[in-house]
């Protein structure tokens, strides 16, 4: 077996109240890496089609790679996988940095996967290599950052490393996410609800076990030469550390990107409040890093004054500032942190909640949405006291609006009706992050082809269109994008199968992760097989989808971008021109331009054999 | 010329990239539990590195003299040839900061070589000449006996670029 990994995958019936550990076969490993390409082998080979996502029969997968928990800069991360409770796009994804990814290493196992559903709620405690599953019924019910109290002080261990969810997983809304410790998140696509559905309420792990690699000098020499790279790299080793991710706030903004009032604007001159820079003149106490994160770019925020005093934690991220920040109309950053701790301690996803709260507000001023609607609140843009209100109640499901947008855009458009489906800014179900598409084209192709819906990573294309890696493109032409966006979701494909922090790739090529991955297997990496693994790895997880009916009908924007021009910025006047990008993107894709389905000759080049025949009997359905 | 590890806590943010650092150098492999120096991260929002001060409590108690103070550096040595693992000088450290490995079952701890300030991406450790170090200890020392968590919210400071 290569070095790099733990080298078993727990399999956990929960039903049954079962577990045992099996042995990774070796092809897993050299062909899917690990993480999203476990996930995406496991989910394909085991998901049954048609399944419904809060049931047992959904699968639950937590993943890590052969660089998490190594000295690779960044590498403290996990993903979390299954079908996705909240969108139509079938595949679930979620990642979060934090403590428990490197844990669940040195506890013994790479990934663990999790079936059926537990009488009453449990959690799972895993110590080096032995897993029990123990009685929750004491922690429903708890916040997160209670459970996380309460859990350490009853196993007598501060330094146990764990994910939860809190409230709002156990009352499956559809926006819930999974923590880890108090800060972190696996955010999007509605995991936090699986693994409520399934009784589960956390996983925790102590682990004192080695990971080892292949050649440890070599890997060394690799990890100083890259940690190099990043100290010279002016995101990684400046921006980043200086201002965190908000850093993009006034970027974005400059480029008339920002999506303001519920994508109705992408540019304001308010902006610079809520930006990286005034963070830090202001709220910020301290950074932070994840494990072995050589960026660290987690802010430390405390509010001192004003209604929200007292709020202190970690964040808000730049999506979250955007989320509750212009999205919303919100310009002022201590209601901002105050939403964005309330998600984390109710466990919901910051992006998701602070885009369907902006949605909803959108329909309250055009007046689909009416005060009786909303329970008496007055959802005004900019109306900060009724954001953070409405965070609270989606999160618990508090009344009438709270459980409706509890349940996502999509459901909640279906029973609010009057036209309200027009203003849902998302892409297959999941709400959209904080990059305009109209600014950035493609971008806009990303959001539009990202396999998890809407979504900015799995081709981060503001890269290249603003800051400029791996070369700059014009963003408002579409030239070359289809192709970059192509090499995007290969490498971050790769990336989050190796699983290890994206930010690396600002300052980090494929190259330098096959070097890596040389001296950490031992096998032969060079940057075209790291590239053809990303894509056969993306590949099969579009073919999960595809299998279950999504297509070229489904990879498309809201109206708002194809129709509507921009009225402010550098991007006024500006429609996304999709079609023509798309039919491009599928020819270099070797998918059917048609359908959208992977060709089966492209599956076969990629060794997915079992897709092929799958992809075949699709194409001649339609 | 002899040089001291030191730290200024009020940089670290917690990463834990010298523990990691620590036990490969020493084991080559990685398993952060097994490193000499020790993340402690607690709330609200304190992170900071423990590892030896060279204070020598463990010299006297060790039962086989495998704990001794280097003539030339003035480090706290253990002779890992005469360690039986017994664990005598963890109960005495003040600081927890000698164990005994999991896997040698011989007693670790640090020993200045500098190896994890090159991983520090802070800057937060130091690896000086012992004058150098004086402020930083005295700082050390200062908020140990001041800084309790209720105040560590009100210690308004900013990071440096690098």
């Amino acid at each position: 077996m290569p070095k790099g990994y733990a080298g078993k995958i727990l399999r956990v019936d929960l039903t049954s109240g079962k577990w045992k550990a099996e042995e990774l076969p070796e092809g897993l490993m050299r062909d899917f890496v690990g993480g999203n390409g476990f996930a995406a082998k496991i989910l394909f080979d085991e998901l049954k089609p048609g399944v419904d996502p809060l049931s047992p029969d959904n699968v639950l997968i937590f993943a890590t790679g052969p660089l998490t928990g190594t000295a690779f800069p960044s590498s403290g991360r996990w993903a979390a996988y299954a079908k996705s409770p909240l969108t139509t796009a079938v595949w679930g994804e979620a990642h979060s940095g934090g403590q428990w990814g490197p844990e669940l290493k040195y506890a013994g196992f790479d990934a663990i996967v999790i079936t059926g559903r537990a009488e009453k709620p449990v959690y799972i405690w895993i110590e080096d290599g032995q897993v029990e599953i123990r009685d929750a019924t004491h922690l429903w019910g708890k916040d997160v950052f209670d459970t996380d109290e309460i859990l350490k002080e009853e196993i007598g261990d501060e330094t146990i490393k764990a994910i939860y969810i809190g409230p709002a997983g156990e009352k499956l809304v559809r926006l819930a996410c999974i923590m880890d410790s108090l800060y972190r998140a696996a955010g999007r696509c509605g995991l936090g609800a699986v693994m409520g559905s399934k009784n589960l309420k956390a996983i925790v792990c102590r682990g004192s076990l080695d990971i080892e690699v292949e050649k440890p000098d070599e890997f060394l020499a690799v990890v100083d030469e890259l940690t190099e790279k990043m100290k010279e790299n002016p995101i990684t080793g400046e921006g980043l550390p200086m201002y965190g991710t908000d850093v993009l706030v006034n970027i974005i903004n400059a480029a008339g990107g920002l999506p303001t009032f519920n994508f109705q604007q992408g540019w304001h001159p308010e902006a610079w409040r809520i930006s990286g820079e005034h963070m830090r003149d202001t709220i910020l106490i301290k950074n932070r890093g994840c494990r072995f994160c050589w960026i660290r770019c987690a802010r430390y925020c405390a509010i001192t004054s004003g209604p929200y005093t007292g709020v202190v934690g970690e964040g808000p991220e730049y999506e979250t500032v955007w989320a509750f920040g212009s999205q919303c109309g919100v310009f002022r950053l201590d209601a901002i942190h105050a939403a964005n701790t309330l998600c984390n301690k109710y466990g919901i996803d910051t992006i998701s909640t602070g885009n369907i709260i902006g949605w909803a507000m959108e329909l309250y001023e055009r007046g689909i949405l009416t005060e009786e609607d909303t329970d008496g609140l007055d959802l005004r843009f900019g109306n900060h006291e009724a954001m953070v209100e409405l965070v609270e109640r989606i999160a618990l499901r508090k009344g009438k609006l709270g459980d409706l947008l509890a349940e996502g855009w999509l459901r909640a458009a279906e029973k609010i009706g009057k036209g309200s489906e027009r203003f849902i800014m998302g892409v297959k179900g999941l709400g959209l992050p904080a990059y305009s598409p109209r600014s950035f084209w493609g971008h806009a192709l990303a959001y539009a082809t990202s396999v998890r819906g809407g979504c900015h990573l799995r081709a981060y294309m503001i890269a290249a269109e603003v800051l400029g890696v791996p070369e700059k493109l014009d963003p408002l032409t579409t030239e070359r994008k289809a192709e970059m966006c192509k090499f995007f979701q290969d490498y971050f494909a790769f990336v989050d199968s190796s699983l290890v922090c994206k930010f690396v790739t600002f300052a980090l090529t494929p190259e330098d992760f096959a070097k890596a991955m040389t001296a950490c297997t031992g096998w032969d990496w060079d940057a075209d097989k790291v590239l053809l693994t990303g894509d056969r790895i993306y590949n099969l997880e579009r073919m999960i989808q595809c299998r279950e009916g999504v297509g070229r009908k489904d990879d498309t924007l809201p109206e708002r971008f194809l129709k509507e021009p921009a009225p402010v910025g550098p991007a006024k006047g500006k429609v996304v021109p999709l079609e023509k990008m798309l039919d491009e993107y599928y020819r270099l894709r070797g998918w059917d331009v048609q359908t959208g389905v992977p060709l089966p000759e492209t599956l076969r080049r990629l060794g997915l054999e079992e897709a092929a025949k799958v992809a075949e009997a699709l194409l001649k359905k339609s | 010329m002899v040089k001291v590890l030191t730290v200024d806590v009020e940089l670290c943010v917690g990463c834990e990239r010298c523990a990691l650092m620590c036990a490969f150098n020493k084991f080559k492999v990685f398993n952060p539990r097994r490193g000499a120096i020790h993340v402690v991260k607690m709330e609200p929002g304190i992170d900071a590195p423990v590892f030896c001060t060279q204070c020598g409590v463990c010299i006297n108690v060790c039962p086989v003299g495998a704990i001794y103070r280097d003539p030339k550096t003035r480090v706290v040595m253990v002779d890992e040839d005469r360690c039986n693992g017994c664990g005598a000088c963890v109960v005495v450290c003040p600081y927890g900061a000698i164990h005994v490995d999991p896997v040698t079952k011989k007693a670790f701890k640090c020993t200045y070589c500098g190896f994890c300030v090159k991983y520090c991406p802070q800057g937060a450790l130091k690896f000086v000449e012992p004058e150098e170090a004086l402020w930083l200890k005295r700082k050390s020392m200062a908020r140990s006996l001041t800084a309790s968590p209720t105040l560590a919210r009100k210690l308004w400071w900013r990071p440096p670029m690098r």
